[in-house]
């Protein structure tokens, strides 16, 4: 049987009585790359930030590794690498500097510290940048350092939240490749995107989300089989039939 | 673990330049540009050679000393002149009188003249003194009332020279830019909120306490080191007398320990860096008001009770005494105060943050 990294159940958010994330159950196995889909304010930050602990859900339970998160915060926060949607680094630190200060979140330090900074430059194809201020970077070369601050304590899961926003095709496809890459040598990865193809190009199984509940889940195609009998539909496709197309206009 | 977030915290704040260079050279620069003034304003305080205070003194522990401190006044300019009946008030309008003091058992009342501020001023710190050494000798000696007296008799008093205004206000300048040094955290607090650092933290196993050092240690850090260079470097420049540089140096420390907790407890409860740097700037003016940073503490108009609110009144009384005199009965008092805002600060601000954390929305 598969091993459960993450097991969500009956999990709730409600602000102001309104409800967010609405007894939202989900299970995601190791060595999935699991896409959370959902229009804006379809409450998939809220269930990201519930499942690191970030935000405390208002009813329900998020296990990770088999363990109930509050009760094993320490414990299991060490195993998750988490990269926010905004650009969580320093301007005033080198990229090295920025690199040192968040992977020894997680208790690494002296050398074993020194080639996680190391590796985590190497592998986002900053090392020869390590010693400029990451103020003077391109949005994409961010993007990178962020990824690379986030998984130099080689955590078994990793929560990528709109990791490709606002940059440019070159540096999209490279962290593409990068979570591949991860997924391969055996991290299970959580990916949040508004970039259908994106989705569809590297996710295993493909949840979708609106008003706080997910109405759909699946692989790529049982997702399409569900909608149409169409060969050609398209995940935007599918996605625009289950959830509307109605602006949502949603305020932060 | 917190050694990296200390050290990379310590560079944040060393590369926000302006906030470094105002702590650095913003004494030297007010010290430069005020030296003038300050002399005028410590020279409008000048006295007479001599002036008159009238007396009556009543089941007192200085009576049988009055002689004594009739000489140690006489030393220090006050010519002491007992009047056993009449109005205070009365007595210093008839006989030319600067102040009046009733002396009655352990307390007494200062009644000071209209015209002669300084006068009044130095009367009270002249018989603060007289009944503090009393008090001093009793408690050394645990001794009654009776035995007391004859202890007075032995003791000199510590009557405080004339106070160099380049001294003063040096000193008091550099304690007053040190308490408000927490605006060279400016940086790396706002580098924290902007780019939403915090919530990094949270998915971290890092406590609020240790994350609450490794800010607190490095901003500690600089302010000491720009402290430091800043008194070495008005040393040279303008001269400024420090008396007994280890204590004095411990008081100056404390006093920024206690107001850089008080500043960073301030942004935990206000969350927004802003309103933070405007409440502490306010509220160190008016403990700096209040306790001698504007006017000295010598010739304040203020109550002895409200001053003695104020950490400045206490830290600047300490440091002023111990350039003069080379010691200081408060000098303890300092220490107390900013140690205990220090431990209070401290605690509000972990516990703060521990309550915010449990109950994140």
């Amino acid at each position: 049987m598969d091993e459960i990294i993450l097991r969500t159940t009956e999990l709730t958010k409600k602000y102001n009585n309104k409800a967010v994330v609405d007894d939202l159950s989900l299970e995601i196995k190791k060595g999935e790359i699991f896409g959370l889909l959902g229009p804006n304010g379809a409450g998939k930050s809220t269930t990201m930030n519930m499942i690191c602990s970030i935000v405390r859900p208002t009813a329900g339970k998020v296990e990770l590794f088999g363990k109930e998160l509050n009760a094993n915060k320490k414990e299991v926060i060490r195993r998750i690498g988490y990269i926010p949607q905004d650009l969580a680094i320093h301007g005033e630190l080198k990229a090295w500097e920025n690199a040192e200060l968040f992977i020894s979140l997680y208790g690494l330090k002296g050398n074993v510290l020194k080639k996680a900074v190391d590796r985590s430059l190497e592998y986002v194809g900053l090392s020869d940048r390590r010693n400029e201020f990451s103020k003077n970077f391109s949005g994409g070369m961010k993007r990178r350092l962020n990824i690379a601050c986030a998984i130099g304590h080689e955590p078994e899961l990793l929560i990528f939240d709109e990791p490709t926003v606002g940059i440019d095709p070159q540096s999209r496809n490279f962290i593409l490749e990068k979570i591949k890459e991860s997924n391969e040598n055996g991290a299970t990865v959580i990916y949040t995107s508004h970039y259908m193809e994106e989705v569809e190009a590297i996710c295993t199984r493909i949840a979708i989300m609106d008003n706080g509940r997910i109405i759909a889940c699946g692989t790529s195609s049982e997702l399409k089989r569900s909608v149409s009998d169409k060969q050609d539909i398209t995940l935007e496709e599918v996605f625009l039939t289950l959830t509307g197309k109605k602006l949502r206009d949603i305020s932060e | 673990m917190i050694r990296y977030l200390i050290k990379n915290n310590f560079k944040l704040i060393f590369r926000n330049k302006l906030a470094v260079i105002v702590l650095l050279f913003g004494p030297a620069l007010t010290i430069a540009l005020l030296s003038n003034a300050m002399d005028s304003l410590m020279r409008s305080y000048e006295m007479p050679d001599e002036f008159k205070v009238g007396y009556r003194s009543s089941n007192s522990v200085v009576n049988e000393n009055i002689g004594t401190i009739k000489d140690e006044g006489t030393d220090a300019g006050i010519i002491l002149i007992e009047y056993p009946d009449g109005e205070p008030s009365e007595l210093i309008k008839n006989n030319d009188l600067s102040a009046f003091v009733d002396i009655n058992g352990s307390d007494y009342t200062i009644y000071k003249s209209g015209d002669h501020k300084t006068e009044g001023a130095a009367t009270e710190y002249f018989i603060d003194k007289v009944m503090k050494n009393g008090i001093d000798a009793a408690l050394d000696n645990m001794a009654p009332r009776t035995e007391m007296v004859s202890d007075i008799k032995e003791t000199k008093l510590e009557y405080m020279p004339a106070v160099n205004a380049t001294d003063y206000y040096g000193i008091i300048y550099i304690v007053y830019f040190s308490c408000c040094g927490m605006i060279c955290a400016t940086g790396m607090l706002s580098s924290e909120k902007k780019n939403g650092i915090e919530r990094k933290y949270n998915v971290s196993s890092v406590s609020p306490f240790r994350l609450y050092l490794a800010r607190v240690i490095p901003t500690l850090g600089v302010i000491i080191i720009c402290t430091l260079i800043e008194a070495i470097l008005t040393a040279v420049l303008f001269g400024i007398h420090w008396g007994s540089p280890l204590l004095s140096a411990l008081i100056v420390i404390m006093m920024i320990v206690a107001f850089t907790s008080f500043g960073f407890m301030l942004y935990d409860i206000s969350q927004n860096i802003a309103i933070t740097v405007i409440a502490l700037f306010a509220i160190i003016w008016i403990l700096g008001y209040l306790g001698g940073s504007f006017e000295t503490y010598m010739y304040s108009d203020f109550s002895q009770n409200i001053k003695n609110i104020s950490a400045f009144y206490h830290a600047n009384r300490a440091l002023v005494e111990l350039s003069c005199i080379g010691r200081s009965s408060y000098a303890a008092s300092s220490l107390v105060f900013s140690g205990s805002i220090t431990v209070i600060c401290a605690i509000v601000t972990v516990t703060i943050e521990m309550v915010r954390r449990r109950g994140r929305n």
